[in-house]
């Protein structure tokens, strides 16, 4: 089991940098330049949140399944 | 002292981390600039980056965009704006912001300061119009097939798109870089 968790920690290690970077211009700085915290603000923020993180996920399990 | 991968690092005097601290403000000024013109730029102000990025989407999908004047650019056959909203600006800032920081640490002189400047707002421009470019492409194909998409909403499919295009982009340039910074010469040996 150590070694899927390993390799997912990797990933997200790998990709730290440009979820950041993401992050920080969809999400901090719309919300520090005074974007209104709408129901459709939160709704795309939480889009925008959670796509990345999966799709970091999906390349693991697609590795996983190419590379046993 | 040597790092993880068995190279010498030269010691950091407190010029070098002051020239890097330097460094940090002025990119953060440089995307705090792109942003406020981002903001109040018309479509037309924006033609350093709409127009090579729709020649090259253009070009990709074998289609052609026109100006058209307080849109954007046009493609009559796909009935498709590339507007304001979608001239990968953001793409641009968080690319450079994001090369700027991978290469803080080969910054050892004003010389390198510059350079890893200069090269990081130019390669986050190519690369805004590449990646963007792509999402183009990308989203008049899904705009030619909604049958294959119909259980979301067009502008969901729009979205997801943009987001897994955008990241995508970010991690492949940040990959190249770290290659390119492999192959390069060591740390300790940069001017």
């Amino acid at each position: 089991m150590s070694r899927p968790r390993s390799r997912i920690g990797r990933a997200f290690r790998r990709t730290a940098l440009p979820l950041a970077s993401y992050y920080a211009v969809t999400l901090a700085l719309p919300v520090a330049g005074g974007a209104p915290l709408s129901g459709a603000f939160l709704e795309h923020a939480l889009v925008v949140l959670l796509v990345p993180p999966l799709l970091v996920l999906g390349a693991c399990a697609v590795r996983s399944a190419v590379t046993p | 002292m040597r790092t993880a991968a068995g190279v010498a690092a030269p010691a950091l005097g407190g010029g070098v981390v002051k020239l890097r601290f330097v460094v940090l403000a002025v990119a953060v000024l440089i995307a705090w600039g792109l942003k406020r013109h981002y903001a109040d730029a018309r479509a037309e102000d924006l033609a350093w980056i709409l127009a090579p990025t729709s020649r090259l989407a253009g070009a990709m999908a074998g289609t052609t965009f026109m100006p058209e004047p307080g849109e954007g650019y046009l493609s009559r056959e796909h009935l498709f704006v590339i507007a304001k909203p979608c001239a990968g600006v953001n793409f641009m800032v968080a690319a450079f912001g994001m090369l700027v920081l991978a290469r803080l640490h080969r910054i050892g002189s004003l010389t390198s300061a510059a350079r890893v400047l200069g090269a990081s707002l130019v390669a986050s421009y190519g690369a805004a119009v590449l990646v963007n470019a792509a999402r183009i492409v990308g989203a008049l194909w899904l705009a030619a097939h909604p049958i294959v998409w119909s259980a979301w909403g067009a502008a969901e499919i729009h979205r997801l798109e943009g987001i897994t295009v955008y990241f995508g982009g970010l991690v492949v340039l940040c990959e190249m870089v770290q290659w390119l910074g492999r192959r390069a010469v060591p740390v300790g040996r940069t001017s």
